[in-house]
């Protein structure tokens, strides 16, 4: 009887076990920066093309530092959520054709964990680093910045490349984050892990419209530009700073580029850039989120 | 741009969808005030060549990127945060408006479907050749002519910018429906001119005229093509 009892009770233990198993999964949650922070952006092949540079520049990334945080992963429909509140350091230029690991988030309810949510925001004393050297956790935390990068570009019959060190301190929090087939969140899966990648677009720092108009046929305005930004170094020392860029009236340019849209307060080639830290943060790939400053 | 075919209504339309037709008027909203630059600015002519106006269903500043795929695979975005979304109504009348007046221009009627609006697009395109226009303007898409003054420094200026361009991502909140009322487009002329230095127009004893290149013409351009120059308001009763 006793034994009898025993084997019922371990029998329903393990369906219990496996009952809850099967209820849940976990949320495996990466960030990359893609080829374009790895390695390079390179020259655009002709006006028409969005995805390189005009007039022929190319630039690489040296150091790509970003401060994530407050990962959220929520299955509403369940009240199923986990989160990863911490903040991280990452350097996104040292990761190698995929995602470097931010965290797993356990336990959420199987079905599509529909609310995708994080925060790119200045880093504190509270950060650890994430795949970032002591030395860069330290230089985050010191300066308050929320991405940090510094980059050289060039282009044919330059004799010395361009430098940019440029800090931001903006907070955005990115929610809602779709999938690239325009699907909410994630699906989680009984017993499996899902992936959530937190993509960096750091080409965007380089585009010239802050509201993506199109023309009257709906074609693209955007262009990836650097001659602007090269003309800011005022005191010709191929070092670009975001002062020099703040010194650039958006006037001064050519009327059909860096055009703010609706955004507001956005006059000088500063404010333009400063502001493109709000369009950084996307999910699985191409996924979008709707972005909030915080 | 033809949306007709976009409304996804008529006689078999299964979306829930009425058909509405609506007026459309527009006015200015001031002819004097400070700009970001510091100039007193009073404007004793201002008008603009409207286009077409057409009401969307997305959010003027929605906060999402548009997004596409390069052909060899690598992710990349747009920056820009305006998706339009569905289509739901436009007015399809060109009309020079004369922002000075401040009175309103009818536009006659809108057409389209109803549903809730959030945004619009605005065309903005030269005068055609039935001249003598309202407002004084005959040619271009825009003539503002006025006085700008700065502590003792006071300049009298005239800019008449020609401009080919759907301004996009208009506040245009309200529902669009059977017997609804008026719409209208309001425009701040004062705003067209913010970014300009009047001190860098070209010298002269007398009127300074903006050139066609030039940091006027620039911000004046600028200005005329950003969404925050515009305010489309349902005038409810």
């Amino acid at each position: 009887m006793s034994l009898s009892f025993s084997r019922a009770f371990a029998a329903l233990t393990l369906v219990t076990a496996l009952g809850c198993s099967q209820d849940t999964g976990s949320v495996n949650v990466t960030i990359w920066g893609e080829e374009f922070i790895e390695t390079q952006i390179g020259p655009a092949q002709n006006a028409d093309d969005e995805g390189g540079f005009q007039n022929n520049w190319t630039l690489t990334f040296n150091r790509f530092l970003i401060h994530v945080s407050d990962v959220t992963v929520n299955n509403t429909a369940e009240g199923s959520a986990g989160a990863l509140p911490m903040g991280r350091v990452y350097d996104l230029h040292n990761t190698r054709g995929s995602g470097t690991p931010v965290g797993a988030i356990a336990n959420v309810a199987v079905g599509r964990a529909d609310q995708v949510a994080f925060r790119i925001n200045p880093a504190t004393m509270a950060s650890v680093a994430g795949n970032a050297s002591d030395a860069d956790l330290g230089f985050m935390r010191m300066n308050g910045y929320s991405v940090y990068f510094e980059a050289s570009a060039t282009r044919p019959g330059l004799a010395t490349p361009i430098t940019l060190r440029w800090g931001f301190t903006a907070a955005t929090r990115f929610s809602e984050c779709v999938g690239e087939a325009n699907q909410p969140g994630v699906v989680v899966a009984a017993g499996a892990a899902a992936a959530a990648q937190i993509t960096i677009h750091g080409d965007h720092f380089f585009y010239d419209s802050l509201s993506g108009e199109t023309d009257m046929n709906g074609n693209s305005l955007t262009r990836l530009r650097f001659d602007a930004i090269a003309n800011a170094d005022a005191n010709r020392d191929n070092v670009v700073t975001l002062d020099e860029l703040a010194a650039v009236d958006l006037t001064t340019l050519p009327a059909n580029q860096y055009r703010a849209g609706n955004i507001p307060n956005v006059v000088t080639l500063r404010d333009f850039v400063a502001y493109q830290t709000r369009s950084l943060g996307h999910f699985n790939g191409e996924g979008e989120c709707r972005t909030t400053p915080l | 741009m033809a949306l007709a075919g976009s409304f996804h209504c008529g006689d078999g339309d299964t979306t829930g969808r009425s058909r509405i037709q609506f007026g459309v008027e527009a006015r200015g909203t001031r002819v004097a005030g400070t700009t970001s630059l510091g100039w007193e600015v009073t404007l004793s002519e201002a008008a603009i060549h409207l286009g077409a106006v057409r009401w969307f269903e997305g959010q003027a500043l929605s906060q999402r990127t548009l997004l596409r795929r390069l052909a060899w695979g690598t992710a990349f975005a747009h920056p820009g945060h305006y998706v339009p979304g569905q289509a739901l109504a436009e007015s399809v009348i060109e009309r020079v408006i004369d922002l000075a007046a401040m009175r309103a221009t009818d536009l006659g009627l809108a057409d389209g479907v109803s549903g809730e609006a959030r945004s619009a697009r605005l065309e903005l395109t030269p005068v055609g050749s039935d001249g003598g226009q309202p407002g004084g303007l005959s040619e271009g898409s825009l003539r503002l002519r006025g006085v700008a003054t700065r502590g003792d420094q006071s300049v009298r200026f005239l800019a008449t910018p020609t401009l080919r361009y759907e301004v996009q991502g208009i506040t245009a909140p309200g529902t669009l429906a059977p017997g609804g009322p008026r719409w209208r487009v309001e425009i701040d002329p004062v705003a067209l001119v913010d970014r300009v230095d009047f001190l860098m127009l070209p010298a002269g004893d007398g009127e300074r005229v903006a050139p066609p290149e030039g940091q006027a013409f620039n911000a004046l351009s600028r200005a005329a093509q950003s969404a925050a120059t515009y305010h489309l308001r349902r005038l409810d009763p």
